[in-house]
């Protein structure tokens, strides 16, 4: 096993509650809207 | 990278191995491909040994090379190695002194991509000649260099490309005798969405933005990005976001009505 190997083994995994809300719909539509205003955000910083 | 959660400042190395292990990747790291026959990649690790991995399926990104174009003047002369840099991208208004790691700084970027040779000439998204690398580049005891190159991806490069286009612009229009428009990269933030996984219910992406793309360490002393405008999440918002941005890449690249409102 490499060290690249070791770590991924080691690496924190995400919770069942983390996993239910990155399926959740309704936190999922509100999420959609904040990545697409942080998205903007960007656009308006290379402008 | 780093991305602040929950209360905590995490690379985004850990980030990454975090979803590799979720999915079951393996990783081979700070490797030189060095040459693909049928069903076998053979390449070198950082540690100089030489490995050989076998495959069904590879997907390989050849390294960043310029178009190896060449270049002549008036009197035919070639001018090539005037105009690009060895790797054959086109050198632009960057600061291309050689120097260690520890001195490269945000403002050795390019600003308006002009050639210093050719005030008509432009060099644009993987056009132009990285003044240096962003990441740390590694030699292998056998002198293999092994180090990932700058990426160019397609936000900054439309940026760039709209930007100099307004220099362009003004200097047929109203005879500008230099760039009116900048864009470097180290003053410029991204947007990256990742695909891990398609379905309108149940996709995944991983969506991350950074500001600046090229760390400027004099503004951002920590980490070189600011923490506020560099962060990453997984889930389905992502996945739809990446969706989304398909029609809306292709819809302005068609030009349909009100593409010009639509940002890069």
């Amino acid at each position: 096993m490499n060290t690249a190997d070791e770590r991924i083994a080691a690496a924190p995994l995400p919770t069942a509650r983390v996993l239910r809300r990155r399926s959740s719909i309704p936190l999922q539509l509100w999420r959609f809207a904040r990545i697409n205003l942080r998205t903007l955000r960007m656009v308006r910083k290379a402008h | 990278m780093v991305f602040q959660q929950q209360g905590f400042i995490s690379s985004s190395q850990i980030w990454t191995e975090s979803l590799f292990r979720e999915r079951g990747v393996k990783a081979i790291l700070r490797a030189h491909v060095q040459r693909v026959e049928p069903g076998k990649i053979y390449y070198e690790t950082l540690d100089g040994e030489q490995n050989a991995l076998a495959f069904d399926f590879a997907m390989l990104l050849p390294p960043f090379r310029g178009a190896d174009l060449k270049a002549y003047d008036r009197a035919g002369a070639d001018i090539t190695g005037d105009l690009f840099a060895p790797s054959g991208f086109l050198k632009v208004d960057a600061d291309y002194t050689p120097k260690p790691k520890d001195e490269w700084r945000a403002v050795d970027w390019p600003k308006t991509y002009q050639s210093p040779l050719h005030a008509n000439v432009f060099g644009i998204g993987i056009a132009f000649a990285p003044p240096h690398a962003i990441s740390t580049p590694r030699t292998s005891p056998n002198g293999t260099l092994i180090a990932p190159a700058p990426p160019r991806t397609g936000m900054p490069s439309a940026v760039m490309g709209r930007q100099v286009a307004h220099s362009i612009a003004d200097m047929i229009r109203h005879g500008a005798t230099e760039p009116t428009h900048t864009a470097s990269m180290a003053a410029m933030g991204a947007v990256c969405i990742a695909s891990a996984g398609a379905g309108t219910r149940d996709g995944t992406a991983a969506a991350m933005t950074m500001y600046p793309i090229v760390p400027d360490y004099a503004r951002f002393p920590v980490h070189g990005r600011s923490v506020k405008d560099t962060y990453g999440e997984i889930g389905l918002a992502a996945h739809w976001v990446k969706h989304l941005l398909h029609f809306v890449f292709i819809y302005k690249a068609k030009a349909r009505p009100g593409w010009a409102f639509l940002p890069e």
